[in-house]
């Protein structure tokens, strides 16, 4: 797939910018289109004049109906919007988890991490219903607790002497999915009986994008845009580690600590896209795979290049999801599941042959 | 000034003793063999010499330094491994593995310095590894591979280099060339080589030290012509080994003795007994 590799170092710099403005374009040009489409649509040139006129650019007077711009800046941004943070964080972390496990087959949705996060989100959502002083921080929090203890339990359950078969790692993260996944139903049933109202956590839980208020995609803003920059600083490291530990170990990387800054930045983008749009699968496994296969290997610019595609796979996702089958709107999970889930078959088939550890 | 010096080493695995109080001191400049049975300890012998096992009890300089005093940035600065099993799962070029070998001189955000450059260039020369230095590392042959990881450990700018078994599984010709390559670097750089080795001849070839592990300790060390006694290595190896002498000054040429043979020589009697 990749013969170009980098020949030299000037004429790979300049391959990675050009990488990332095709990335940056596709990105746009769907965030717009995705703004734009719906039961109520908007054409994108009156999508850029909307947003030219919010920055401060605009001279003529607007030639658009008020109901236009108000659907535009308070429903559908921030939905699309949300889609892109969470399609970003989920992509980046299945790099950083497929880069530390030296497993091309590692997402935090297959590992259980994401299933961490989504019973953490639900104490969250059933303790901030009681004790409303917590509000809608207390979902991130607890989502990240359980992602890091899944990620934790998972890591430690499937590593044999140095090594993370991919046997044992997804063996492993089936188990840990399932019992958090009937722990999460268990809750939900006791709170029902409490006569608490669950459909919401029901739908939540299915991934659909969730985010309808700027306040709501602040919060998940915050915390992916920080992970990815901090991920990104991790780019050598990863390529180091992705040699195996002894390597990296001699290569000069303090690898317990770098592996724990990893898992725990790896555990917060999973809660964060858990947050805000509950359990969506697959998306941290073929982005960055299909990125791979184009762009090569080398996390230094994989990690940046995979936010920016995840970011925009996720938006079409959403927006497919959207306008289908109108007036209903999928849940985004379903549909990456019925592209994510035949394309991790088909890669697992690959691996039997391909991969050797 | 000593490179490495081991001092009463010892090193249990799982409550069983590997090594027992090695002592040993390795010069700057000088070429080791480490040699011994199958699991004898010396892929154990490395890795505590390059810091990534500690021991039990006893401990490592690095040029006069202890090597727990070193962060692992400051081991990597000094000492560069050639591991014996190296599997890369993602498609890597060649390049970038061995621009990996410039990771304990770089920051988090730093791109490759022109010093950094200069090194990986250099590295490449000298293994003849230019030329493909475009390819994926996965799609390399054996011989090949081994040079790349030898470029890479080079990228690092060590004055010490340690050597797992470096040409295991290569023909005849692929060997001749790595050993010639390591000889080389040895001579001409002043590095300091350390390599555990299977083969006997290619020990006695290639290195000016041999260092026996049996039992958990150095049996016997010393120049090749002096230590490749029949003695010694029937000791280490059992009998089914046959040492061949053309000359007193000449190395030795050890060979893997059938059993058949064996047990003919023991029938024929004490005459049989004295091959040399």
């Amino acid at each position: 797939m990749r013969n170009s590799g980098s020949s030299t170092s000037r004429g790979a710099e300049r391959t990675f910018l050009l990488q990332v403005s095709i990335l940056l374009v596709a990105f746009l040009v769907v965030m717009i289109f995705a703004a734009g489409a719906g039961a109520v649509a908007i054409s994108g040139r009156e999508v850029l004049s909307i947003v030219w006129s919010h920055l401060g650019f605009a001279h003529a007077p607007p030639y658009w109906p008020a109901s236009d711009e108000l659907i535009l800046l308070q429903i559908r941004f921030p939905r699309v919007l949300g889609a892109a943070l969470v399609g970003a964080a989920l992509s980046v972390a299945g790099t950083l988890f497929q880069g530390l496990l030296r497993n091309p087959m590692a997402d935090p949705f297959i590992i259980g991490t994401s299933g961490g996060a989504a019973l953490g989100g639900t104490l969250g959502v059933v303790l901030a219903a009681r004790i409303s002083i917590l509000g809608f921080g207390a979902v991130p929090a607890l989502a990240f607790l359980g992602a890091l203890a899944a990620m934790v339990v998972v890591y430690r359950l499937s590593r044999i002497g140095g090594q993370t078969p991919v046997v044992n790692l997804l063996l492993a993260g089936f188990a840990m999915s399932v019992m958090l996944s009937y722990t999460m139903s268990l809750i939900l049933i006791l709170n029902d009986r409490l006569q608490l109202n669950t459909r919401v956590v029901y739908a939540w839980l299915l991934g659909g994008i969730a985010l309808s208020r700027w306040s709501q995609v602040g919060v998940i803003a915050v915390l992916v845009l920080l992970g990815v920059a901090l991920a990104c600083a991790f780019g050598r490291s990863l390529n180091a580690l992705s040699l195996g530990d002894e390597t990296a170990q001699q290569l000069g990387i303090h690898v317990e600590r770098h592996r724990a800054a990893i898992i725990a930045l790896g555990a917060v983008l999973t809660a964060a896209a858990v947050s805000g749009a509950g359990l969506i699968g697959f998306v941290g496994l073929i982005v960055p795979h299909f990125l791979r296969l184009i762009f090569g290997p080398n996390h230094t610019r994989l990690l940046p290049l995979t936010a920016l595609g995840g970011a925009t796979f996720l938006m079409l996702a959403d927006l497919i999801s959207r306008i289908v089958i109108p007036p209903t709107e999928l849940p985004v999970g379903i549909l990456t599941a019925f592209i994510g889930g035949p394309a991790f078959l088909f890669l697992l088939r690959r691996t039997g042959r391909e991969y050797r550890f | 000034m000593w490179a490495i010096e081991l001092r009463e080493l010892s090193f249990s695995y799982n409550g069983q003793p590997v090594l027992g109080a090695v002592s040993l001191a390795i010069g700057r400049g000088e070429r080791v063999a480490i040699l011994g049975a199958n699991g004898a300890g010396k892929t154990t012998l490395l890795k505590l010499m390059g810091g990534t096992l500690r021991p039990t009890r006893g401990c490592v300089t690095i040029m006069e330094i202890p090597i727990e005093s070193l962060s692992r940035r400051d081991v990597a600065l000094r000492i560069a491994s050639v591991p014996q099993v190296f599997t890369v799962p993602f498609a890597f070029s060649v390049r970038e593995i061995v621009e990996l070998g410039r990771t304990a001189h770089l920051g988090a955000f730093r791109g490759l310095s022109a010093g950094d450059r200069l090194a990986v260039e250099r590295a490449l020369d000298l293994t003849g590894t230019r030329n493909f230095a475009k390819r994926i590392f996965t799609e390399l042959s054996g011989g090949e591979r081994q040079r790349v990881v030898i470029a890479m450990a080079l990228a690092q700018e060590p004055q010490i280099l340690l050597l797992d078994e470096p040409t295991q599984q290569l023909d005849l010709a692929k060997q001749a060339e790595i050993l010639d390559l390591i000889s080389d670097l040895n001579l001409s750089k002043g590095l300091t080589v350390v390599a555990a080795v299977h083969d006997l001849n290619v020990a006695a070839r290639y290195f000016e030290r041999l260092v026996f592990l049996h039992n958990a300790s150095i049996t016997m060390e010393g120049k090749p012509v002096e230590v490749l006694s029949p003695e010694l290595l029937h000791k280490v190896y059992g009998s089914q080994i046959q040492v061949l002498r053309v000359s007193e000054e000449s190395l030795p040429i050890i060979l893997p003795l059938p059993e058949s043979e064996l047990r003919r020589r023991q029938v024929s009697g004490p005459g049989g007994k004295k091959e040399n």
